[in-house]
């Protein structure tokens, strides 16, 4: 869920972004179709994640989360990550923040657990070539070797890592399998997939591609497809899902 | 595509699963319903709760009602049997039918019920209506939460707690089975009543499209959920009774049509044998039209996927049921593109977004040359009705 | 006072207290282990490193209390993750420290166990029953098709067997213990307060529980 002013948004490739509901009220909707887990990530310039509104709203949505709740976007230091777990967060999610400031990774994972820190890691293809993609400079990041960046932020101590494919997103071509593969035998946390998911085979493919976590967008914001009939439907494919 | 090895519900269906036998859920629910379930003791506990709240309130308790065969029985039931004092509230989702009212006219008069109507702004209705088709390829929104959402706020507003809804879903679907207590809460509001979209969301979601009514948040509390907090401190409790009786649509429709003259009505692509089912809404047809472009199955294959789980019918001849009458273009469709003011290629074009793999919609020419023969006999009243709104006809006219 | 929930500054109480809330009770912070003694039940929750949640835990006094509490007043006790790992008698997070030693057991690394599995353990997971001498096992209270709660952990409980009476699969072949009973001690791995249906339904088994 991606949270920009106070509404959810969600776009193709990082842009172009529509209305997709009120935070609250969806997160209400995912928690009781049985979502497995929310990520809830902050967007677009502003104000630090210590705007007022934003902590008050992040904390009236926690409440209405009876499953793992992972906010983030924007956080640069210790203290803005303590607002985030005071709202009532079981993890928080940084990205930029990995790239310039990795000893924060530390810093949040010593005080609240590996398991609370989520690092995300978007990417984009250029010649066939992944690289690692700033969001804010939109732009990507021509001198980083992903790879060797995602086993530097796992060993500062990031519990999970989030893979999402800049070109993918939206687009509803399917998930980015050859990234998650590559990065799956790279590091040895556990990796959530985001990034293209439009129809339920894409689900069915990366389940089968070895991939345990993934994370859907535009899929059930402007389609009819729900979380229960996606569960029911990997069921029905075999696979062992909570549902 | 998959299919239930005993009904015709094929794996499109949203919440069902199937076994390793090929049986699907719902088929294994009705199996509980009949085998594994004490009946008398949820009796009991029905006996129990309703005595709680009798005589308190100004109501012993609220019944939603359509004046479908459901909810005039669970009102029959209520008044006749369990002789409550219930408060009917009826929320107008705007397509209600000739045969309909007058069902209801006269259960209400034999009876002897207060009823409180509402009918929602129409201009508001038709923007719902338009933006919930693009979003989740299903134009009922207004109608799932305003239903579910309205007589909430009239237990909140009248002070009268209970309210009590009429069949469980397990009977059709497999968002709740038969082993579980199915609550008219908030949760099965939001797990699949509303959409996974609540007024709140709607709200930001609207835009210029259809009719330029300037929607605010109050034109849609009608279809916001209020909130749980105030409903717990209002002691509010909402059931169902099909989940203290054992529901069956025959019997309770032989019931009404006995003591209130119910009489059921001709419905758009579905057999005449099930003129009881569904007589509500006169754009039931382009609902259930929607269902089996996105699903690849329609109104007659959940229809005789029910009536086979009770052995009344043999997987032949609901076969062939289902060949003849599925996915026939209804004439209501006109109407409906009228409302929205759209062409049909467009409404093609949003419902195809939709679709549930491995279907896929057919298209535009493919459904033109496959339309249902027959036009139903009110459809006259239903064109008095569309063309009440003269926002509407002004636009069919140029 | 019904149900306190242990406030030392490193747990997750507002979710536990929102799961309370959830399953129909109203549970109070507590950080003064002389209000604590007044609770009938107690819910420790946790989050978190071990040895700082250990060194605020013993500066407030509230490792005494929770003793008192568990011990001599026999008051049934919830701890959960962390809050289920501080009972044993060491963990050996970040240099080690010892435990509230109410359970008996060492707190390890699942490195331990070899590999096969990504770490941290973080996911839901199916929940088997084992034999257990304690009396209602509270796991079967809770049916079949709903024992599914969510892990999110690096270090894991060696506890004893018999007090062992949930488990589940971290890898093929490798199972891990996922809850503990022993009186009036119950103890989980795994979040109730963020596993959905399964959780509400543990939070009210627990809330109603009066072990012999």
């Amino acid at each position: 869920m991606l949270y920009r002013g106070d509404r959810l948004v969600k776009g193709v490739g990082f842009g172009g972004h529509r209305d997709a509901g009120n935070p609250i009220t969806t997160t209400r909707v995912y928690n009781s179709q049985g979502a497995d887990e929310l990520l809830v990530l902050r967007i677009g310039a502003g104000p630090k994640p210590d705007g007022a509104k934003y902590l008050q709203q992040m904390t009236t949505l926690a409440r209405e989360c009876s499953v793992p709740l992972c906010l983030g976007g924007g956080i640069e230091n210790l203290d803005d990550a303590q607002k985030l777990f005071d709202c009532g967060a079981d993890k928080i999610f940084v990205s930029r923040a990995a790239r310039i400031n990795p000893a924060l990774i530390t810093q949040i994972a010593r005080r609240f657990g590996n398991q609370a820190v989520m690092v995300g890691l978007e990417i984009v293809r250029t010649e066939g070539r992944a690289l690692l993609y700033d969001s804010h400079a939109t732009a990507a990041i021509p001198d980083i070797d992903w790879l060797d960046h995602a086993s530097r932020v796992v060993q500062a101590g990031a519990g999970e890592l989030r893979l999402c494919s800049v070109g993918h997103e939206g687009t509803g071509e399917g998930l980015d399998l050859e990234a998650f593969g590559a990065l799956a035998g790279h590091v040895n946390v556990p990796i959530i997939l985001e990034g293209g998911c439009k129809a339920l085979e894409h689900l069915d493919i990366a389940l089968h591609a070895g991939c345990r976590n993934i994370a859907l967008g535009s899929m059930l914001v402007f389609s009819d497809h729900n979380i229960i009939k996606i569960k029911a439907y990997l069921k029905n494919k075999g696979h062992r899902i909570r549902f | 595509m998959k299919t239930c090895k005993r009904c015709l519900l094929p794996e499109t269906a949203e919440s069902i699963t199937f076994d390793g036998e090929g049986v699907c859920s719902v088929c294994r629910q009705i199996e509980h319903k009949k085998k594994k379930i004490n009946w008398a003791e949820r009796a009991e506990q029905f006996e129990k709760i309703i005595e709680s709240f009798r005589g308190r309130f100004d109501y012993d308790c609220i019944v939603p009602f359509s004046g479908g065969k459901d909810s005039t029985y669970t009102l029959w039931y209520l008044v006749k049997i369990k002789k409550l004092k219930p408060l009917v509230v009826r929320f107008d989702h705007g397509f209600l039918r000739e045969n309909l009212q007058e069902n209801s006219l006269r259960t209400f008069r034999t009876l002897g019920v207060d009823v409180h109507n509402f009918t929602p702004n129409w201009q508001v209705v038709r923007k719902l209506m338009y933006e919930s088709l693009v979003r989740r390829g299903d134009f009922c929104w207004h109608c799932h939460t305003g239903i579910f959402s309205y007589p909430m706020w009239v237990s909140l507003q009248c002070n009268v707690p209970l309210l009590i809804w009429g069949e469980p879903t397990a009977e059709y679907a497999s968002f709740y089975s038969y082993d579980e207590e199915e609550e008219v809460n908030e949760r099965r509001f939001n797990a699949f009543v509303n959409l996974g979209i609540n007024a709140e969301d709607m709200l930001g979601m609207l835009d210029g499209s259809v009719s330029d009514y300037p929607v605010t948040a109050r034109d849609l509390k009608p279809y916001t959920y209020p909130s749980s907090m105030a409903l717990q401190k209002n002691g509010t409790k909402s059931i169902l009774l099909g989940y203290y009786q054992p529901w069956d649509v025959k019997q309770q429709t032989k019931i009404i049509s006995e003591e209130l003259g119910w009489k059921g009505d001709e419905v758009e692509g579905i057999p005449p044998e099930y003129s009881y089912e569904k007589i509500e809404c006169f754009v039931q047809g382009v609902r259930d039209y929607i269902k089996y472009l996105k699903r690849g199955f329609g109104r007659t294959t959940h229809l005789v996927s029910i009536d086979i789980r009770n052995g009344r019918l043999s997987r032949e001849t609901a076969v062939d049921l289902v060949a003849k009458f599925d996915g026939k273009r209804p004439a209501s469709l006109d109407l409906f593109l009228k409302i929205l003011g759209i062409t049909e290629e467009k409404f093609q074009e949003i419902v195809a977004h939709h679709a549930v793999s491995p279907h896929e919609t057919p298209s535009c020419g493919e459904c033109r040359g496959n339309c249902a023969g027959k036009i139903p006999h009110d459809f006259p009243n239903w064109e008095k009705m569309v063309a009440s709104d003269l926002g509407t006809r002004a636009k069919a006219d140029s | 006072m019904k149900c306190a929930l242990v406030d030392y500054g490193a747990g997750n109480v507002s979710s536990v207290q929102q799961a309370c809330w959830r399953a129909g009770t109203e549970a109070v912070a507590v950080s003064d282990p002389e209000k604590l003694l007044e609770a009938e039940r107690i819910i420790f929750p946790g989050v978190g490193g071990a040895p700082v949640a250990m060194e605020r835990i013993r500066a407030l006094g509230l490792d005494e209390a929770i003793k008192t509490a568990v011990n001599r007043k026999g008051r049934p006790f919830l701890g959960i993750c962390l809050g289920m790992q501080l009972l044993g008698q060491a963990h050996e997070e970040h240099g080690g420290c010892s435990g509230i030693n109410l359970l008996t057991g060492k707190i390890v690394s699942l490195e331990k166990l070899g590999g096969g599995f990504r770490i941290p353990h973080i996911g839901w997971k199916d929940i088997g029953i084992l034999e257990n001498k304690a009396e209602q096992n509270l796991l079967l209270k809770i049916p079949a098709r709903r024992r599914t709660f969510y892990f999110a952990h690096s270090f894991y409980f060696q506890a004893e067997c018999g007090d062992i009476i949930g488990d589940c699969e971290i890898a093929p072949g490798i199972r891990i213990p996922a809850a503990l009973q022993r009186r009036n001690i119950l103890a989980t791995q795994f979040h109730p307060e963020k596993s959905q249906e399964a959780g509400r339904l543990l939070f009210q088994e627990f809330l109603k529980w009066n072990p012999a």
